[in-house]
């Protein structure tokens, strides 16, 4: 069940074609549930029809990153003192109703942050090599057994709120964040979850991002396992 | 010959340079902080333009069969040094630029909340 001290942030760049669904379906499925949209610089009507929807709507005055939005997301959480913050694409990937699976780890004091994996989705082949690559660094270096690393689908207390808003990468910070938070003594669970295809705009991975991507991470994982601990 | 000309050459573009940082941190275009690091790094560059020892030293050093190519050698040292700065200023800058921006978007937020 959830309270009111519970918020959904949804990042958001250009999804005018989604995110009023996106809310609608939190909404549905709690309509008490506080709802952030970081807008993150769009271009198009995101903003407007986020507002509409009645969601609360921070918006950055350009395109800084999906990072740089989620680190704004985080600082408005941490200032509202919000009990659990849940991170939601606004594409419809995520499926609001999955998010009792999210909190139920941290209601029960288990885990800090929790990743929900995605179960039946496809990957185009070299996603899913990638995913596989930062899984088994990950692995490496943490000791925590995580194999969909780069879900964007998370809930998170507020000490890895207040963490997080202070300590994530300003870009492609999914699996940084797992290392950071587990170096920092905050424990990273994952539990199963259904999720969609994207429903409109488009994924900020093209096939250069992909590669960046993968690079960074990659680079961003070997300087910080050289870190002390 | 040749050798001779190629030192008027590079002191005349060494002054014009120099001329150039001098007149644009005057005009508040550069700041002194980041032309201090290129006007260090150009004291040095100086002598070995024009030294044709200096540079048949440092080529025998360095095995370099054509001294001038010291002078290019030290000088390329020098714009990779150059460029690494800017790099940091530049990513300080940015992280600057979006915490700023963070903080307008979230004050922002808060004043038209109804």
């Amino acid at each position: 069940m959830i309270s009111e001290k519970y918020l959904v942030m949804m990042p958001a760049f250009n999804e005018a074609k989604s995110i009023a669904q996106a809310i609608t379906e939190v909404r549905a499925y709690s309509p008490t549930i506080d709802i952030v949209v970081i807008n993150d610089g769009s271009t198009d009507d995101t903003a407007a029809i986020a507002a509409e929807s009645n969601a609360a709507v921070v918006s950055l005055p350009f395109n800084c990153s999906l990072g740089s939005a989620e680190i704004t997301g985080f600082m408005y959480a941490a200032e509202n003192k919000y009990d659990i913050t849940f991170r939601v694409d606004a594409d419809g990937q995520h499926i609001p109703s999955e998010i009792d699976k999210l909190a139920k780890p941290i209601i029960d004091k288990q885990a800090d942050m929790v990743i929900g994996s995605r179960q039946n989705y496809r990957f185009p082949l070299a996603r899913k090599t990638g995913s596989l690559i930062f899984s088994l660094m990950v692995r490496l270096i943490t000791g925590q057994k995580i194999p969909d690393c780069t879900s964007g689908f998370r809930a998170f207390n507020l000490a890895a709120v207040k963490f997080l808003q202070a300590n994530y990468a300003d870009d492609y910070a999914e699996v940084d964040s797992i290392i950071s938070l587990t170096q920092a003594g905050f424990r990273v669970t994952e539990v199963p979850v259904a999720m969609r295809c994207r429903s409109g705009g488009n994924s900020y991975l093209s096939l250069w991002r992909s590669v960046e991507y993968m690079l960074k991470v990659i680079l961003n994982i070997l300087i910080k396992s050289f870190r002390r601990k | 010959m040749v050798f001779e000309r190629l030192s008027l050459v590079l002191l005349l573009f060494y002054f014009t340079m120099l001329t150039t940082v001098f007149f644009l941190i005057r005009k508040n275009h550069l700041k002194t902080q980041h032309a201090l690091l290129f006007i260090i790094l150009a004291i040095p560059l100086l002598p070995l333009s024009v030294s044709k020892n200096l540079q048949n030293s440092i080529a025998g050093i360095l095995g370099i069969h054509y001294p001038p190519t010291a002078f290019f050698l030290v000088g390329f040292a020098f714009v990779l040094i150059i460029l690494l700065y800017l790099l940091v200023a530049i990513s300080e800058l940015s992280t600057q630029n979006k915490i700023l921006a963070r903080e307008v978007a979230l004050l922002k937020e808060k004043i038209e909340r109804p």
